[in-house]
């Protein structure tokens, strides 16, 4: 065990809870200036005459169906999907799973500007304008490679003792339909949770389809000279509503606690195809390839002439950089307070409950939000407008969006580390900087290098807070993209989106290397 | 893992070395309304012409103009922009009744009519484009072709048009010259009926224009740049310029306006771009391109390829009144077409 250095750890010791909490507090102060700024412009007199459109009730209870609407849709189709493709890689003998899986975890990659791009090369005479259906669809197609890893995750965790007590009075199908999806009800939840989130707060496919949601509303609010406290009002009920979401499943399904379900226990059988084995596989690799192909093909078929390719790729050369710096930056931003965060939230020390709220208050935020108070918090004179001024407040955005997914990535880790290691540690004379290098970062570092390439990838995607902020001449491919996309799909966004991809493969590789890793490592 | 870490260092310097360049000594902010596949190459050109850098923030086509001039307006207290390219001129002159553009004396203004810039120097007009109906040949029989953009409020045609969202763009400018021309209550009903009689809403000029090339629409009202488009395409589409008959309108014509902003970063380099952009060339160059646009000055002798200023018979519209009722305008728009 390291020596001990009583000083020097002190120091460090004090300077690590000082840096979380400024962290903490930094990201906090976007949402609680959101709030406040709304609250004091629905009490204060000067703003009431011109905030009575904002102030219609009607208008939100239309924006509230419409997002019920888009969020219900995109969490079924995610759901129905997840369940079906999570089951055959996760609990049966069906060839190829792992491939599936790859694929899923590939799918899950690609930032929804890409997908978009992908559904409106594919049939952009089908494309409804206005309906919240369609938009809830497609995005449930986005996020179904999502819900396929966590439902498999979730039928890899379903205990195997009560699946055989059932299986000796009744048959496969009974078992799967009484027993092993009412034990993944937790796992179905959390992906409507995950998938309400990430859509309510998005606007890309929204605002493509003309789909007035609360973010696509608050964005257009903001555009429309409301100046930022209209968008602000715009955007109090869908977080209160989210946050509220959050607080009911977390207490209803424990899935951050200490008894979280999300750990494995042992291993459950795996159902038997038998004949339908193989025709099982060639279904899911054939279903795999198909989309993927779909997709893909419209895309490449838009790249001719191919005289003048080059040219087109090197065009986009400056915005690739700067979204792979600006992602980089953005994720090493989340990683570095998220280890301790998750820390504080897991092991219950007095800073849990402001995580809790951060978390909560965070992921509950739209986009655009983050974008307006961003600009109203930033472009001052001085420091914060050098900050501003520069790409980093792209950055910034992101830490802002991405914290809550960081700490989350990295409570799991947490959890996996007993306690008794800890005390083991201070046994053994390890003060504050030992128990850290020899129990923490150990514990945490596979996870910070998983949680921060997810992150990454979130980032490379990030359209509704960058769009307001993104300085001249920093554009990120997500604005380009969504930029490009309003035209319809022409070369340039063609080559753009297959470019994007490829970016993300790098990411996508180092995931499954690591995931690969990590079952080595368990087994 | 360590590898792992290694390498995530390793990309991320990189990154940030090839992604990050110093600032240049001199440097030019432009934000600009016009389309970046027609605006990006004539800004390139004076980057490499003058040495000095452009940095650009392009439009969205779903928030079009609106979204930049409300950016101007947020960043008021610390302007970041120097030159504002906007595609129309409208909200250039509402900035410039909120005094968030300043005057400045580029000598290429001199070429152009007096009624395309502003009398105090805060905006310039060149390049315009048209408001116009782009016909699908193939569903509309030459006898039944629209003239008027009344006709998007003829039952005849009831849910087979389109038009942008009338809250940005040129199309929000157009309601407002409407109301501006016509009168509040006359535009009002001219734009009650285009909503009664279900013109589709869609995400952009651009798109609508798409939307009538497939025969998804009729006719659809758009801007010249995008029907051109079209027509070189080879879709089967037809440009009509409407109300110009003799007890018409006449045709919105939208002059690309620039305009230098108050308290900008870079106030000289913004007056020689906005000088080089009101440059003959400049404007031939428009007109010779993919966007066809029309040149406003006589020293320009390219002619459009969608018609001739002098051919047109322009709607009489006081832009500077129409910037005083946009806001009216906007706000019946936000009513009518936004409610729930």
């Amino acid at each position: 065990m390291a020596e001990r250095v009583p000083k020097a750890g002190d120091l460090l010791r004090w300077a690590a809870v000082g840096f979380h909490t400024a962290a903490l507090l930094a990201a906090l102060v976007v949402p609680a200036y959101a709030v406040l700024d709304a609250g004091g412009a629905f009490f204060g007199a000067g703003h009431s005459a011109s905030l009575t459109g904002v102030l219609n009730v009607r208008r939100w209870l239309t924006l509230l169906e419409n997002t019920g609407v888009v969020c219900g849709v995109a969490g079924l189709t995610a759901v129905v999907a997840g369940i079906c493709l999570g089951l055959l890689a996760a609990r049966t003998d069906m060839p190829g799973r792992r491939a599936l899986v790859g694929a899923a975890l590939l799918g899950a990659c690609v930032p929804v500007y890409v997908s978009a791009v992908f559904f409106l090369s594919l049939a952009p005479t089908l494309l409804g304008f206005g309906s919240a259906a369609l938009c809830g669809f497609l995005y449930g197609l986005v996020y179904a490679p999502l819900a396929t890893l966590v439902l498999g995750a979730t039928f890899r965790a379903a205990g195997r003792e009560l699946e055989e007590l059932a299986l000796l009075d009744a048959g496969r199908a009974k078992v799967l339909l009484r027993v092993t999806l009412p034990q993944a009800a937790w796992g179905i939840v959390a992906v409507v949770m995950i998938v309400t989130l990430f859509v309510a707060t998005d606007f890309t496919i929204a605002d493509l389809l003309i789909v007035r949601t609360f973010s696509e509303e608050c964005y257009t609010q903001y555009q429309l000279d409301h100046g930022r406290i209209g968008p602000l009002l715009t955007s109090v009920p869908v977080m209160l509503v989210l946050a509220v979401l959050l607080v009911v499943v977390e207490r209803r399904y424990r899935l951050l606690g200490e008894d979280s379900p999300w750990e494995a226990g042992a291993k459950p059988s795996t159902l038997a195809l038998r004949r339908w084995r193989i025709p099982a596989g060639v279904a899911a690799g054939a279903l795999v390839a198909a989309g993927a192909g779909t997709l893909l093909v419209p895309l490449v078929l838009r790249l001719r002439p191919l005289a003048g390719l080059g040219t087109a790729v090197a065009n986009l050369r400056h915005e690739l950089w700067t979204t792979t710096a600006l992602a980089a930056l953005g994720a090493t931003f989340v990683v570095l307070p998220a280890g301790g965060l998750a820390w504080a939230m897991a092991r219950g020390t007095r800073l849990r409950w402001l995580v809790a709220a951060a978390i909560i208050l965070l992921l509950a935020i739209p986009a655009p939000t983050v974008g307006i108070s961003l600009t109203a918090l930033l472009n001052r004179p001085g420091l914060l407008g050098a900050a501003y001024d520069s790409p980093v407040v792209v950055a910034i955005g992101y830490f802002v969006r991405f914290l809550p997914i960081g700490v989350l990535l990295l409570i799991p880790a947490v959890r996996r580390t007993p306690c008794e290691l800890e005390w083991a540690a201070r046994v053994d004379g390890c003060d504050w900087l030992g128990v850290h290098r020899h129990v923490r970062w150990p514990a945490l570092r596979r996870d910070a290098v998983l949680a921060w390439l997810v992150v990454v990838i979130l980032c490379f995607g990030e359209v509704g807070a960058t769009m307001l902020v993104v300085p001249p001449g920093w554009e990120t491919t997500a604005i380009r993209a969504f930029t490009l996309m309003h035209f319809g799909v022409y070369r340039d966004l063609a080559v753009l989106a297959l470019l994007s991809i490829g970016c993300i493969l790098l990411p996508w590789g180092g995931l499954v290397w690591l995931l690969a890793r990590r079952r080595t490592c368990e087994s | 893992m360590r590898v792992v870490a290694a390498i995530m260092g390793v990309v991320m310097l990189v990154s940030l070395l090839g992604g990050c360049n110093r600032k240049p000594p001199d440097e030019v902010i432009v934000y600009t309304a016009l389309d970046r596949q027609f605006s990006e190459p004539i800004l390139e050109r004076f980057a490499k012409q003058t040495g000095i850098q452009v940095r650009t923030v392009y439009d969205s086509e779903s928030t079009k103009t609106i979204g930049l001039v409300n950016r101007i307006r947020a960043e008021a207290q610390r302007p970041r922009c120097d030159v504002f390219w906007n595609n129309e001129p409208v909200n250039t002159i509402r900035l410039k009744d909120e005094r968030l553009i300043q005057r400045c004396e580029p000598a290429e203004a001199a070429n152009y009519p007096a009624a395309d810039r502003d009398p105090e120097g805060c905006w310039f007009g060149f390049a315009a484009r048209a408001r116009v109906l782009l016909v699908n040949t193939d569903m509309v029989k030459p006898d039944d072709c629209p003239t008027s953009v009344r006709d998007l409020a003829d039952p005849r045609w009831q849910g087979r048009t389109g038009m942008a969202k009338p809250l940005f763009g040129s199309t929000a400018t157009h309601v407002a010259c409407l109301f501006a021309v016509l009168g509040e209550s006359e535009a009002r009903a001219l734009l009650d009926g285009f909503r009664l009689n279900g013109v589709q809403i869609v995400g952009g000029n651009k798109t609508c224009a798409e939307m009538v090339g497939r025969g998804q629409l009729a006719f659809g009202l758009t801007d010249t740049d995008d029907a051109i488009e079209e027509v070189d395409a080879g879709h089967p589409v037809k440009v009509v310029f409407p109300d110009a008959g003799d007890r018409q309108m006449g045709t919105l014509l939208l002059p690309n306006t620039l305009a230098l902003v108050k308290g900008c970063p870079h106030p000289e380099a913004g007056t020689q771009l906005i000088n080089y952009l009101l440059s003959a060339a400049v404007e031939q160059e428009l007109a010779a391109g993919p966007s066809a646009q029309i040149p406003l000055q006589g020293a320009a002798t390219q002619s459009s390829r969608v018609a001739k200023l002098a051919d047109l018979r322009p709607m009489p519209v006081d832009f500077a009144h129409a910037a005083q009722i946009f806001p009216t305008a906007a706000k019946y728009v936000e009513e009518k077409f936004l409610a729930p």
